[in-house]
């Protein structure tokens, strides 16, 4: 079920939210646990009930994994590295053979000239989300910071549905005693009101903001062939703001959802495109992403801790493993490593210690994200290249084309200048106010949304819907 | 107070939502007619707007009178070609400069002005009240009639049948002929409070929003099978008898007017149904009025019928605009 369709928000959200908390009422706190896990099962299984069991299946293994983790008797490191290494296999084996199969087989038969049959399959829903998510709880749990839990409490915390989908990656100690805290087994007003202004201000950026941009986008990246320079910079800067808007605006989905129950999600978007340098953007961008990369990647690799060299491959490594993870294809391991150079690029920047004006560095910053999402979004990499030959001006200049530049023109001014919106959320005075400035958010957006059904007959999915 | 803001949170948003679909690619487009109580509708004058699908967004403008606007200066000096037809003619989604009354001029090297009255939605019965209403016989010295003959394709066999009254986006005016000669004037209802509304609604991207809304949910609602709609009637089962004898007495019509003001009347005839083809062709030649067929005309150079349309909508493209323009030159030395 996507966050911006009318079942989800008229029927899904609002059922699940007061069937749980009817039951906290009168049947206890365990009652509606076990209405949230099967309404986040129904939640999950209404795109695809055929991976149910999937996800099921691999919850359960990590549940077994972990017992033997954090088993008082197996305090044998061996033994525990051993199981934690089948575990991290057993997660990474179910994401490849989904994933990256066909991929292997195409660069195989590419390779070798062999003619092997894809296998063709349907990404599971949120399969790299839950992946990560479960290989940091078992890291966690054999470094022996996970606390004793039940199969129950473990398949609530991967399976909660707001953050199941497309994250954010959600560590188990943000999420767990939150779930146990009996204060919030009550409906907090505060948390709806915060919880339905941080959704319908994700809904608006998702519905209104990123599927407008969407349509310049996809119009430049089906025409790669014929796209000239100023068709090309609309074409790459509408990227560039439909990705932001789609997946923070999903992220504010999230997290508002996961409030009107009690439950603070962690942020995952802090102004990004604001950013000075490419480290400053990657500790806004994908937060909770960055931040999984850097504990369970980057640092047990050895970080910056054994010499220039072995940082650089570090990183590299890093950011390739970022690339795959985004995508089985050529063009996202290429962006994954421009920003590992990038990275690299910048660490001998500061050692120089030359300073650079916050204009021109944050103007650097954006016009580098820019570039790189052009291979991100495109289909093959000729079709990258072709973008990027054009933006440079050797197809000619083209027509100017007034709307998408006025869009591009005026988001670029919101993205640069205005607070973004958690912060502008935190700072919305009283309930009174979040509620209408809610309620107009969320009229407009499903109005827009009525629109998508009427004429396509289907409402756009987020793009890191099947990461 | 609650109520009261909550409504004004709710209005806000419609408002907004308005100018949102005005200015950006969900462009559905306001009604280019209003209400005329001769014809039932014809085109806003001194209007201009866009016409968006997925595979054009093209501006199109009405001059002072609601003609399709020219793209060269109007010569009053020179005589006139009125130019009659539907939606293809009107073509709302052709680049102005392409468009047939554009086209032609440029393919008579300026020797007349030719006026476009298309209007969407209309058959020759309309196009022959058109005439009586807005042009001006004694400054034409030819008249140029488009008809379009098909089932589903061209809608004028269905729209001049008095019996679908109002199946058109608004009620039109129907003759309803007892022979060639005698007909009885079907006028379109007056202006009711219903269309009134719809008239003030129309000048908002709104009302197409919410038209089309409700469409979708009827039909989803309603099994489409229960509904009416030309294209559940199979192909070819249709009675045309009553249908053919508006078209041939309007026809009639528009050539005795024509006659009376010494403008010389030429047909042209777009009907990938060959049947009907036939009919019209035979119907012509007994009158002995100049006429041309366009398909005919595609097929000796070889072009498909689905490369002459746009992908998302089964109009003439800008090509066929032109290249029409280029084969009517070709047949009728039309004389300044």
């Amino acid at each position: 079920m996507l966050f911006n369709s009318f079942e989800f928000i008229l029927i899904f959200l609002p059922t699940t939210f007061f069937v749980f908390f009817f039951l906290n009422g009168f049947w206890g706190n365990k009652a509606s646990r076990i209405w949230l896990l099967g309404a986040s099962l129904f939640f999950y299984g209404w795109w695809n009930p055929f991976y149910v069991p999937l996800i099921l299946g691999s919850i359960i293994f990590n549940y077994g994994i972990n017992r033997i983790l954090i088993f008082p008797q197996s305090k044998h490191t061996d033994f525990r590295r051993i199981f934690l290494a089948l575990g991290i296999l057993g997660n990474l084996a179910l994401l490849g053979y989904f994933k990256y199969t066909d991929f292997l087989i195409e660069n195989w038969n590419w390779a070798f000239h062999a003619k092997i049959e894809p296998l063709n399959f349907i990404l599971p829903l949120a399969i790299s989300f839950f992946t990560f998510q479960q290989i940091a709880y078992l890291v966690d749990s054999y470094k022996g910071a996970v606390k004793e839990t039940n199969l129950f409490d473990y398949a609530l915390f991967v399976l909660f549905f707001p953050q199941l989908i497309a994250g954010p990656i959600v560590h188990h100690l943000e999420m767990m005693p939150q779930l146990n805290e009996p204060i919030n087994r009550r409906i907090n007003p505060k948390n709806v009101v915060s919880g339905l202004l941080v959704f319908s201000i994700g809904l608006f950026k998702k519905v209104v903001i990123a599927d407008t941009f969407a349509i310049w986008a996809s119009r430049g990246f089906d025409a790669t062939e014929i796209i000239t320079l100023l068709q090309a910079w609309v074409t790459s800067l509408s990227f560039t703001l439909q990705l932001y808007f789609d997946f923070s605006g999903y992220t504010d989905m999230a997290l508002g959802s996961a409030l009107v129950f009690n439950i603070r999600l962690p942020e995952n978007f802090n102004s990004p495109y604001k950013a000075l340098n490419i480290r400053d953007f990657w500790r806004r961008w994908h937060m909770s992403l960055s931040r999984f990369l850097l504990d369970y990647i980057y640092i047990p690799l050895g970080g910056n801790r054994s010499g220039l060299l072995r940082t650089c491959i570090n990183l590299i490594t890093t950011f390739f493993l970022c690339g795959l993870w985004h995508g089985a294809g050529w063009t996202f391991i290429f962006w994954g490593l421009l920003n590992g150079i990038a990275l690299i690029v910048h660490h001998f920047w500061l050692k120089t210690e030359f300073k650079m004006h916050y204009f021109f560095s944050g103007a650097l910053t954006f016009l580098f994200v820019n570039f790189a999402w052009v291979f991100f979004r495109a289909d093959e990499w000729k079709n990258a290249v072709q973008i990027l030959t054009a933006m440079l001006g050797f197809n000619g200049v083209g027509a100017f084309e007034l709307l998408p530049a006025l869009y591009i023109l005026f988001f670029l001014g919101i993205v640069f200048g205005a607070k973004n919106s958690m912060q502008w959320a935190r700072q919305v005075n009283t309930k009174t106010e979040a509620i209408y400035i809610a309620l107009f958010l969320a009229f407009f957006s499903l109005l827009q949304l009525n629109n998508f059904q009427i004429s396509n007959n289907k409402t756009m999915e987020f793009l890191y819907f099947n990461f | 107070m609650i109520l009261f803001k909550t409504a004004i949170s709710i209005f806000l948003a419609t408002v907004f939502f308005e100018i949102f679909l005005t200015y950006s690619p969900f462009r559905g487009g306001i009604s280019p007619v209003q209400y005329d109580p001769d014809i039932g509708m014809w085109h806003k004058r001194n209007f201009q707007y866009v016409y968006e699908k997925d595979c054009y967004s093209t501006p199109y403008m009405f001059d002072e009178r609601g003609l399709i606007k020219n793209n060269y200066n109007f010569n009053p000096d020179k005589k006139d070609v009125i130019i009659l037809g539907d939606s293809y003619i009107e073509a709302l989604m052709i680049k102005n400069k392409n468009i047939i009354h554009n086209s032609l001029y440029r393919e008579y090297s300026g020797k007349l002005n030719f006026l476009n009255y298309g209007l969407g939605g209309t058959g020759p019965t309309q196009h022959l009240e058109i005439l009586k209403k807005f042009a001006q016989l004694e400054r034409a010295k030819y008249l140029i009639e488009f008809i379009s003959l098909d089932e589903g394709w061209g809608r004028d066999l269905e729209e001049v049948d008095p019996q679908e009254f109002g199946w058109s986006n608004r009620a039109l005016v129907h003759l309803n002929f007892s022979d060639l000669n005698h007909y009885e004037t079907l006028k379109p209802p007056a202006m009711g409070i219903k269309e009134q509304l719809r008239e003030a609604l129309a000048n908002y991207e709104l009302y197409g929003y919410l038209k089309k809304t409700f469409l979708y949910y009827k039909n989803k609602l309603a099994s489409s099978e229960n509904g009416f709609s030309p294209s559940n009637i199979p192909y070819g089962s249709r009675d045309w008898s009553k249908n053919w004898k508006q078209i041939k007495g309007a026809v009639i019509q528009i050539n005795k007017l024509s006659k009376a003001n010494h403008v010389g009347h030429r047909v042209i005839i777009f009907s990938p149904d060959r049947n009907h083809y036939k009919i019209i062709s035979q119907f012509l030649t007994q009158h002995k009025i100049l006429f041309i067929d366009l398909v005919g005309e595609l097929e000796k150079l070889n072009i498909a019928l689905d490369a002459i349309t746009f992908a998302c909508d089964g109009h003439w493209n800008d090509e066929t605009h032109r290249l029409f323009a280029h084969i009517i030159k070709s047949k009728f030395p039309l004389t300044g």
